[in-house]
This record gives C-alpha cells, sequence and structure tokens, in this order.
C-alpha cells in the first residue's frame, strides 16, 4: 500500500483479461471501496500478464507486493496443495447454488482457509466461474468413448489421474498453443470454464462441447495477511462487506456471462451441444472414484479431515433437498 | 522515471556494456530510486518465469539442428539445388532468403528460430554470391519477421485473446500484409543487386539441376517432415524443432558421414552458448518491462496523448506508433498485453474493425523485433554469426523504410489485411 | 595461482558440460514426448516442466561460459572507434561494473532462492522443490561475476593487451569481428 497526497493505493491482481469474471470481480471491488472510501482508497488492478503470471500473483501476495489477488486453486496449490480439493471430479454439487451456498458456508472450507492464512493468504470469499466442460472433435457421452483421446489438461498430477480414470490420454501444453494444437490435430480436445472456450476461439477448431458438471472453476479472493491485519477495524469492516457483495454479484454475473458466451458459440459456429443425462454421468463419477485416491495421498491428515467432511457437508445439502 | 529508465539503458550501451548489464541496471534504478517500497528481489522472480517458457525451447533446438546441417553437407546440397534454379536471376539469392523466412515463419512461429534456420545456412552463401555482410544481416532478420504475420503466430493468439477477435479470422487476414512485405523486400533486393553489382552465375543446364536434385533429394526430407510433422498433427512447432535435430542427425551423421559423433556435444556446446546469450537479453527485458508495467507508464502517457473522443485514424496512428516504440523496448507480447486493453476500447468506439487494428498491432510487433535497441532477432543474429550488436544494425535502413511505408499503407488501406478473410 | 586455474578449468568443464548435456537433453525429450504420444498414445506430463526447467539452466549456466569467450552482445560502434587507452580504460570500467552488477544480482537471486525455499512452493507437475529451478539463477550470476572478476585482474595485469575474454588477449584489438576470427568484407 502506497500512500500519497492523503491517498492510499492498493493493488489487486487477478489471472484473466479484461471482460473475465475476475476481471469484473477486482473492477466491482476497486468500484465500491473507492467510492465508500470516498476517495481517499485507490484501488489499481493488474491483469494477467501485465505485472507477471498467476503463480508470481501467489508470491506478490504473500510477500506483500499485492494487497489483494484473485487466485484459482490451481496457483496457489503448489504451496497449499488441499487447495486442490475443488479439482476432484464429482465432488461439488451439479447445481450452481448449491455450491454456492457450499463456498459460502461450509466448515470444511473455514478449515481450508486457516491452512492459506497460514501460508500468508487470508482468503475472504470463495467463489465459481463456471462448470469445466469439455470440447472435442467426437461424441462423448461414457468414460468409454474417451478412451485414447488426447485431451489438454493443466499439469496438476490430480487432473491427470482423473482424465486417466476415463481412459482419456491427457497431454498438458501451454495455453497459447491449445488453439493451434487443436486446430492441426496434435490433441483433440480440452477442457476450460465456457467463458474462456468463447474467449480463446477454441469452439472454432471443435465439433462438440460436453457439458457433464463435473468439476467446477472456483477462484479465491485473498488478501496479504500482515496487509489485512494492520487495518482499523472500520476499514475492515468495509473490505469484508464489499467482498461479500462482490461475490453476490458475481454469481449472477458468471451466470449471465457464461450463458450469453455459449449463445454466442451457439450463434455463430454449429459445434454441437451435448448435456449428460444424469445416468451418463453416473458412468463417469464411477470411474472418477480412484483419482480422488490421488488427492488424498498428497494432503496430509488434516487434508483428508478436510475433504471428509467437505464430502458429508456436500452430502447432507443434497440430502435435505 | 522513463527518462532514469531510458538513459541509462542507452547511456551503458553506447559506453560498450553488455546489453544484459543496460537491461539489468535501469529497471533496478528505478525501483531503488522511485518504488522504495518494492523488493528488487522481484527482478529475479520475473527473469526467472520469463525465459521458463516452453515455446522458447524451439530456439536452440533449431539453433542445434542449423548448426549440425551447416557442419556437415545438409545446407550445402539444398542451397547448390536453389542456385541451380534461381543463380542467375538478379538478387535471386536475397530473394529467396526473404521467401525461405517467409515459408517457415509460416512453419515455425518464431522470428528467432527463422533468423537462425534460414539465416546460418543462407549467410555463407550470400557472402560467396558478393552481398555485403550489413545487406545480408539486415535482409535476415527483416525477413524473418514476416514469420508473425503469417499463421501460426503467437503474437496474433495473444492479440485475440486479449480483444475477443477470432484467431482465424486474425491468421487470414495477416497473410495479405506478410505476402506484401515479401514483395517489397523482393522488388528492394533485385534494384539493390543490380545498384550493388552483385555477379550472376550462368544460366545452369538441366543435367546440372537434375544432378543437384538428386543430391537434394534427402535434405529436402526437411521441409517436408517438418511441415508433414505439424500440419499431420504429429507434433508441435516446438517438436518439429527436436525432429529437425534428429533428422539432421541421422542425415549428417548416420548418412552422410560428414559429422562425427564425437563432434555432436561441441556443437551442442555452441548452440546452448548462443542459446544463453540470448535468453539472458529475453530474462532481462522481462524484468525491464516489469517495473514500467507496474509503474503503469503505458496507461499514464497513453491517456494524456489519446484525450477525449478521439477520431478512428488518430487512433490506428497512436497506436502504431506505440507498439513500435513499446516493441523498441520491451518483448512483444508484454506489449501486446500491457497496451491491448487501454486501445481496444476506444478503437471499437471509433469504429475501427478489430481485425484490422489486431494486424496493425502483429506488424508493429513484427517491426520491433528488428528495430533497435531491444530486438530479439537482433540478439539472435548477434549471437549466431557472431557479430556485434553494431554490425547486424548497419544495413537496417531500407528495411526500415519499407516497414514504415507498409505500416502507412496499413492505416489507411484495411483491405490488405480484410480482402483474405472475405473468401470465408 | 596454480591450484586456482586449476579449479578455474574444471569449472570451465563443468559449464561446458551442462550447456553441451542440455541441449542434447532438450532433444530427447522433446522427440521422447511425440514418440510416446504418438506411439504408445501416452504423453509425458512432466514434459513441458521439464523443458522449460532445461532452458533456465542452458540461460542462466550459459552466462559464464559466455563471459570466458567474451561473447555477450555489446554495442561497440564508440568502443571501435576510440584509441588504444580509451579501449583499455573502458575495458576496466566495463568489467568492473558488470562484475558488481553480476554480484549484486546474484545474491538477489540468493535471496529469491531462499523465499522460495522457505515457502515450500512445489513444481506444479513433478512436485519437485521449486528452490532447485530457482537456484541456477544466483549460481548462474555469482559464477559469471567471478568471470568480470577474472577479466578485470586479466586487464590490470596486462597493460599493454585488451582482454574481452578470458582465454587469451584480443589479437590488434581492433574489432569484435577479428577478435571471432571470421573476416568480414567492410569494417565499421
Ligand atoms: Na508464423
Ligand atoms: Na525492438
Amino acid at each position: 500500500e502506497i500512500v500519497d497526497d492523503g491517498v492510499t493505493t492498493w493493488r489487486i491482481g487477478h489471472e484473466e483479461v479484461v471482460g473475465g469474471v475476475m476481471d469484473e470481480f477486482a473492477l466491482e471491488f476497486k468500484r465500491l471501496i473507492e467510492e465508500r472510501s470516498n476517495g481517499s482508497i485507490e484501488v489499481e488492478v493488474y491483469r494477467t500478464g501485465e505485472i507477471g503470471n498467476h503463480v508470481d500473483h501467489v508470491e506478490f501476495i504473500q510477500e506483500g507486493l499485492l494487497n489483494f489477488a484473485i487466485v484459482n486453486p490451481g496457483s496457489s496449490s503448489t504451496t497449499v496443495p488441499e487447495n486442490n480439493i475443488f479439482y476432484n471430479h464429482f465432488l461439488l454439487p451439479s447445481d450452481e447454488e448449491d455450491i454456492k451456498t457450499m463456498l459460502d458456508e461450509s466448515q470444511a472450507i473455514k478449515r481450508l482457509n486457516e491452512i492459506n492464512r497460514e501460508h500468508d493468504m487470508n482468503v475472504h470469499s470463495w467463489f465459481v466461474e463456471g462448470f469445466n466442460v469439455w470440447t472435442t472433435n467426437k461424441e462423448i457421452r461414457t468414460p468409454k468413448d474417451f478412451s485414447g483421446v488426447k485431451i489438454r489438461t493443466m499439469q496438476s498430477p490430480l487432473i491427470i489421474a482423473s482424465y486417466r480414470a476415463y481412459g482419456a490420454n491427457p497431454t498438458p501444453m501451454p495455453y497459447m498453443e491449445v488453439y493451434s494444437g487443436l486446430q492441426l490435430g496434435q490433441i483433440d480436445a480440452q477442457v476450460n470454464p465456457v467463458f474462456a472456450i468463447e474467449e480463446m476461439s477454441f469452439y472454432e477448431v471443435q465439433r462438440y462441447i460436453i457439458l457433464s458438471n463435473q468439476d467446477a472453476f472456483v477462484a479465491a479472493m485473498v488478501s496479504n495477511v500482515d496487509f489485512i491485519d494492520s487495518l482499523d477495524a472500520t476499514t475492515r469492516q468495509m473490505v469484508e462487506e464489499v467482498i461479500a457483495e462482490v461475490t453476490d454479484h458475481i454469481f449472477e454475473f458468471q451466470r449471465n456471462l457464461n450463458k450469453t458466451r455459449l449463445d454466442k458459440i451457439r450463434e455463430v459456429s454449429d459445434i454441437k451441444i451435448i448435456e449428460l443425462t444424469d445416468e451418463e454421468r453416473e458412468l463417469f463419477r464411477d470411474a472418477s472414484v480412484s483419482a480422488r485416491q490421488v488427492f488424498r495421498n498428497s494432503v496430509g491428515t488434516r487434508g483428508n479431515e478436510i475433504l471428509d467432511l467437505f464430502e458429508a457437508e456436500i452430502q447432507e445439502l443434497l440430502d435435505s433437498k | 522515471m522513463v527518462l532514469l529508465l531510458m538513459s541509462i539503458l542507452v547511456i551503458f550501451m553506447l559506453l560498450s556494456f553488455p546489453l544484459k548489464v543496460s537491461l539489468l541496471l535501469s529497471p533496478l534504478a528505478v525501483v531503488l530510486v522511485f518504488m522504495p517500497e518494492i523488493d528488487p528481489v522481484f527482478l529475479v522472480q520475473q527473469m526467472v518465469s520469463g525465459v521458463e517458457v516452453f515455446v522458447l525451447l524451439a530456439v536452440p533446438m533449431f539453433i542445434f539442428a542449423a548448426d549440425i546441417m551447416c557442419t556437415g553437407q545438409t545446407a550445402d546440397r539444398l542451397l547448390d539445388f536453389v542456385e541451380r534454379f534461381i543463380g542467375h536471376v538478379r538478387g535471386g539469392l536475397g530473394i529467396t532468403t526473404a521467401a525461405a523466412c517467409t515459408f517457415f515463419g509460416a512453419i515455425s512461429g518464431s522470428t528467432q528460430a527463422t533468423v537462425v534456420a534460414i539465416g546460418k545456412p543462407m549467410q555463407k552463401r550470400l557472402i560467396k554470391a558478393g552481398y555485403a555482410e550489413k545487406d545480408i544481416y539486415s535482409l535476415i532478420i527483416s525477413s524473418a519477421n514476416i514469420a508473425l504475420l503469417i499463421p501460426p503466430s503467437v503474437v496474433m493468439i495473444m492479440y485475440a485473446v486479449m480483444t475477443g477477435v477470432s484467431v482465424s479470422d486474425l491468421f487470414i487476414a495477416g497473410i495479405g500484409p506478410g505476402l506484401l512485405i515479401l514483395v517489397f523486400f523482393a522488388v528492394y533486393n533485385f534494384f539493390a543487386a543490380k545498384k550493388n553489382n552483385i555477379p550472376v552465375a550462368p544460366k545452369a543446364t538441366w543435367a546440372e539441376r537434375l544432378h543437384a536434385f538428386k543430391r537434394a533429394i534427402l535434405p529436402m526430407g526437411f521441409p517436408a517432415i517438418i511441415i508433414g510433422g505439424i500440419y499431420t498433427g504429429l507434433f508441435s512447432p516446438t517438436e518439429a524443432a527436436a525432429a529437425s535435430v534428429l533428422y539432421a542427425f541421422i542425415l549428417e551423421v548416420l548418412i552422410f558421414k560428414s559429422v562425427k559423433i564425437k563432434d555432436i556435444p561441441s556443437i551442442a556446446l555452441s548452440s546452448g552458448m548462443v542459446t544463453s546469450v540470448v535468453f539472458v537479453l529475453v530474462a532481462a527485458g522481462m524484468g525491464f518491462s516489469w517495473v514500467i508495467s507496474l509503474a503503469r507508464i503505458p496507461q499514464m502517457i497513453s491517456a494524456s496523448i489519446l484525450g477525449t473522443d478521439p477520431s478512428a485514424l488518430w487512433i490506428l496512428f497512436v497506436v502504431t506508433i506505440f507498439y513500435f516504440i513499446g516493441c523498441m523496448f520491451v518483448d512483444q507480447l508484454v506489449v501486446i498485453i500491457i497496451l491491448a486493453p487501454i486501445f481496444i476500447g476506444p478503437a471499437i468506439a471509433a469504429g475501427i474493425d478489430p481485425l484490422h487494428l489486431g494486424i496493425i498491432v502483429t506488424l508493429q510487433s513484427a517491426i520491433g523485433a528488428v528495430t533497435p535497441p531491444f530486438g530479439c532477432n537482433i540478439f539472435t543474429a548477434c549471437a549466431v554469426f557472431d557479430k556485434s550488436y553494431s554490425q547486424v544494425v548497419k544495413g537496417l535502413a531500407p528495411y526500415m523504410i519499407m516497414f514504415v511505408i507498409v505500416s502507412i499503407l496499413m492505416i489507411f488501406f484495411p483491405e490488405i489485411a480484410l480482402f483474405t478473410t472475405r473468401f470465408l | 595461482m596454480s591450484i586456482l586455474k586449476k579449479v578455474d578449468q574444471i569449472l570451465s568443464k563443468l559449464e561446458a558440460f551442462i550447456l553441451s548435456f542440455g541441449v542434447i537433453a532438450m532433444s530427447l525429450l522433446l522427440i521422447g514426448n511425440v514418440i510416446m504420444r504418438a506411439v504408445f498414445n501416452n504423453s509425458w506430463s512432466f514434459a513441458e516442466e521439464i523443458g522449460q526447467f532445461m532452458v533456465v539452466v542452458v540461460t542462466f549456466v550459459g552466462i559464464s561460459y559466455a563471459t570466458r569467450k567474451g561473447k555477450h552482445i555489446r554495442m561497440t560502434a564508440i568502443y571501435d572507434m576510440s584509441s588504444f587507452k580509451v579501449k583499455k580504460i573502458l575495458t576496466l570500467i566495463v568489467s568492473f561494473v558488470t562484475m558488481v552488477v553480476m554480484f549484486y544480482f546474484a545474491y538477489l537471486g540468493l535471496r529469491y532462492t531462499l523465499m522460495v525455499a522457505s515457502r515450500g512452493r512445489v513444481t506444479p507437475a513433478l512436485e519437485w522443490a521449486r528452490y532447485v529451478v530457482v537456484m541456477f539463477f544466483p549460481i548462474g550470476f555469482f559464477m559469471g561475476g567471478v568471470q568480470n572478476l577474472v577479466n578485470f585482474v586479466l586487464n590490470v595485469i596486462h597493460k599493454d593487451e585488451i582482454y574481452s575474454g578470458n582465454e587469451g588477449p584480443d589479437k590488434e584489438a581492433e574489432t569484435f569481428a577479428d577478435l571471432t576470427g571470421i573476416t568480414t568484407s567492410e569494417e565499421l
């Protein structure tokens, strides 16, 4: 935080480009903070690549160069492997409202946040940016259809194990090479939220979009621990209120964004959009069981306890409906 | 702040310091003087992640393959073949170099790889044919830039991501301007060869051509393997570079036996050193641009220059100048990341086709790679040909003039880029 | 002195080995990954990570090797036009200041390595300790600084010659091009 002419500047970084969900979060946060502090606080937003990549942002937050950052679990999990919990397939509910309820209220998530705090990342909220969906060149309805399909995923061992469990051939590749890789047939498929598929034009070079709701792309609004603890009570309260408001706002925003972008894809291309039936999803759920052990092995007792608790809480929520 | 940054950069450079020192010292000075709250340790973070980029692997691979080919016979056989056909044409070898760079750029997507893979074998031939050295390096590094306009192109993908333009449309729109530059270079080389009295070889007989063709059959497997491999999806452009290493090894060591297997480590050593010399500058450049970006310098300057409600022409002009200047000092991708969000809003508001803007941006990024002081093509040429910086950039003026002409044409005639997209 | 020379020779060999092996290993890694993916339909999940790691190693280890050989890119237009005395002074200043800059960045690199180590960060695919990658930065810059120190000392000891690299004086000390032994058709 820099103070100049009585105006304090806070820095927030995020991992997306203009118009993404994180960008909306950061800009809305900026707007409300500047408004409610009557201009005594200014917020500077740094998008992906401007001062570093997503992993750099995690270090910036830990060391205090950034005051706030929006990070996805894949970026922070190289220091806090427990954050990978969200990449377990068929763990989160298949309804976005339920996911939001869990992210807001789960005790397991509160314990996850304690671990993050020990690593100098103060998590204010988790929010969903949409389900991860598959784009492919062949119709995929059962794990069998995945056999031998070269699907580009992130490098994480858990994600790789998940797609291996379906019989696919997960092929890590730099994000910027994916479009050409799909176009030239070096890979057959990739996985990302709808808004990113539209943003990267992947629909131009694929035949199918498969909506399977196996896992969702979530992100956390975090702050540097020393910074947030140094704020006076009023400012701290303002920050917490603003983040809570923006987190609610962003849920509707991402829902609309993913919907409009899916509509746009439908409009400009003849890509086929397939929604898996509950029976088909069950086949994938059964196949995914073995991968969860990869997560369990990568985290200690606390991580396993958090997963147990999270599974139980989700079951409880679904049962209550 | 800008003054300190630029003056340290230029003064140390002129004092004949290694460029890496200029590029390390200027951002460090700015952090220490103007940003006391920032720990300079993050310059290291930026330098490490700046070279920790998978696609950069293509560069040492192409250097390695070119080193093996040039040590052995592959390059000679291929170029003998080409010369039998165009040796009697005025400026033929120069034109061939430009065309080969364009062609190779369509494969590799990297201007540096093009400098190495085409430039290295062509250099000796051009000297032998009577070309002046200053003309050779400027020809090679300028032609290599066409690679950015011919798909695939990382710069275009990055712009598409930042602005939401379709990647395919952008790829297709780059072809027109790319070929236009090639035509400019070809015409220039024809007249320059005439003016400089570059001798032409007597026209080869068909028997000679056939003989050269036979000798070149195996080496011609190179383009076949690289293009075939990429377009059948067997490998990525980065992996194609490694495939060309393997093919060069098979040809030279196993078939022609012109390179001994015990020579391979020392060839690899020289490739490794050249890679390091160039990549240290890439790394230092990341630290340099990090400071500029952190201090929000581009945003501050652009806001005041653009003003409120700018006209379409003014925006295109400002964009051209900004990217041109930006790419003089900083890596192209970084410039796009920083500047694209600033300009895209006003541009669309003024009725500019974002595709048109994208091609202008790509063109300026391409020009940036040969515009001193910071230019990856220049660094690569210095390291690969073992020439001083001044020698490499000495003959650039005519090419810069042609680039400026094409830039102006691009502002006033968007159809140069857009006409190809109409066929879809 | 002779022990130092011996150590220096061993280091030089080691650097050469890392550079050469690094480039060959990159080739094998990429070719191997193509074969695994195309023939065995089983991609190496670590190919990207190891490839990036090797770029880091080659880049930073190469600094010192290139300094020995006097191969770092410089703009010598003004230097080339100067008299022997000015050249000598410039060379002394350049090697000394470069040495200071290299050592300072080695120090920053060491601090960054310790920072990464204390955070316990791992690499994404293989989950190795991340500082193993980062530590090549301070190592490379430190070794580079040592070579600049050697260069400075060489230029102080040998009053009548100029050392651009550390393996022998510049012949005629005219241009960079002469140094490399490549004859040029025209001079600057
Ligand atoms: Na290209
Ligand atoms: Na440049």
